[in-house]
């Protein structure tokens, strides 16, 4: 193998390198249109909302006495 | 001589080329690789939040319970005014769900920019206030539940505005090389 050869292939192997070290990190991160699916799950509501909620339902039954 | 120097040419421009088109692709994975970890930043503050109010909703049933108790005990049956007692007892609650609320909306703000840059490959040019609206946000959390705890917050709900800051200034690092 002549010099010219073997420096051709480093050069080949060497962007070979870089372009799949990229690629996996670019699978690895993840796809950012997937990473909607938080929202998706997550709503106006907390945990809070429900304990205060039924904490106003309790005492409007106070109010009507009707506990 | 002459072809051998034409062949070396031809190889160093074909390696050239090679070598932009990789630099071009590793550029794009850059910008892919930021809008990935903003919306990642995003979102775990939202989901975050939520998982927080898990917890802290223990803390606000244990307030509710005796809320209501200190108004059946104060306030004969029916107490015409039991509702507008417990809003009034249990304000600092009330206050942390609406902080969680804005929040949640600040960060859904800013993720549909991230939207439209992922679309468009453009990012808003209020960027910068969209993004330190949600920090603020956050920080309204923050000192909503120390208020209502009496207690400091957590040290990862303290340090969440400062790394969504952060997030912020590196994905406009990465907007501006992209547009240079």
């Amino acid at each position: 193998m002549s010099d010219q050869t073997s420096e051709i292939l480093a050069m080949a192997f060497s962007l070979f390198d870089i372009v799949t070290r990229a690629a996996r990190h670019a699978i690895e991160s993840g796809d950012p249109a997937d990473l909607r699916k938080v929202y998706d799950r997550v709503t106006d509501r907390s945990a809070i909302d429900d304990v205060l909620d039924a904490g106003t339902e309790a005492a409007r039954e106070i109010e009507q006495d009707g506990r | 001589m002459r072809v051998k120097a034409f062949g070396q040419l031809a190889i160093s421009l074909v390696g050239l080329a090679l070598a932009l088109l990789a630099l071009s692709w590793l550029t794009g994975c850059e910008v892919r690789q930021a809008q990935s970890s903003i919306r990642s930043a995003l979102t775990a503050a939202d989901d975050g939040m939520y998982e927080a109010a898990k917890i802290y909703a223990e803390k606000a049933k244990a307030d509710s319970d005796a809320s209501l108790e200190r108004i059946e005990a104060d306030c004969p049956r029916p107490c015409p005014d039991a509702t507008a007692r417990y809003r009034v007892a249990m304000t600092s609650w009330f206050e942390v769900s609406a902080a969680i609320k804005a929040a949640h909306h600040s960060l859904e703000a800013a993720d549909r920019a991230v939207d439209v840059w992922i679309a468009g490959s453009k990012m808003a040019p209020d960027w910068g206030s969209i993004c330190d609206g949600a920090a603020k946000t956050i920080e309204a959390v923050s000192d909503a539940t120390a208020a209502a705890t009496g207690e400091p917050p957590p040290a990862a709900l303290k340090a969440a505005p400062a790394v969504l800051r952060a997030a912020c200034q590196a994905t406009m690092l990465v907007v501006v090389g992209a547009h240079r």
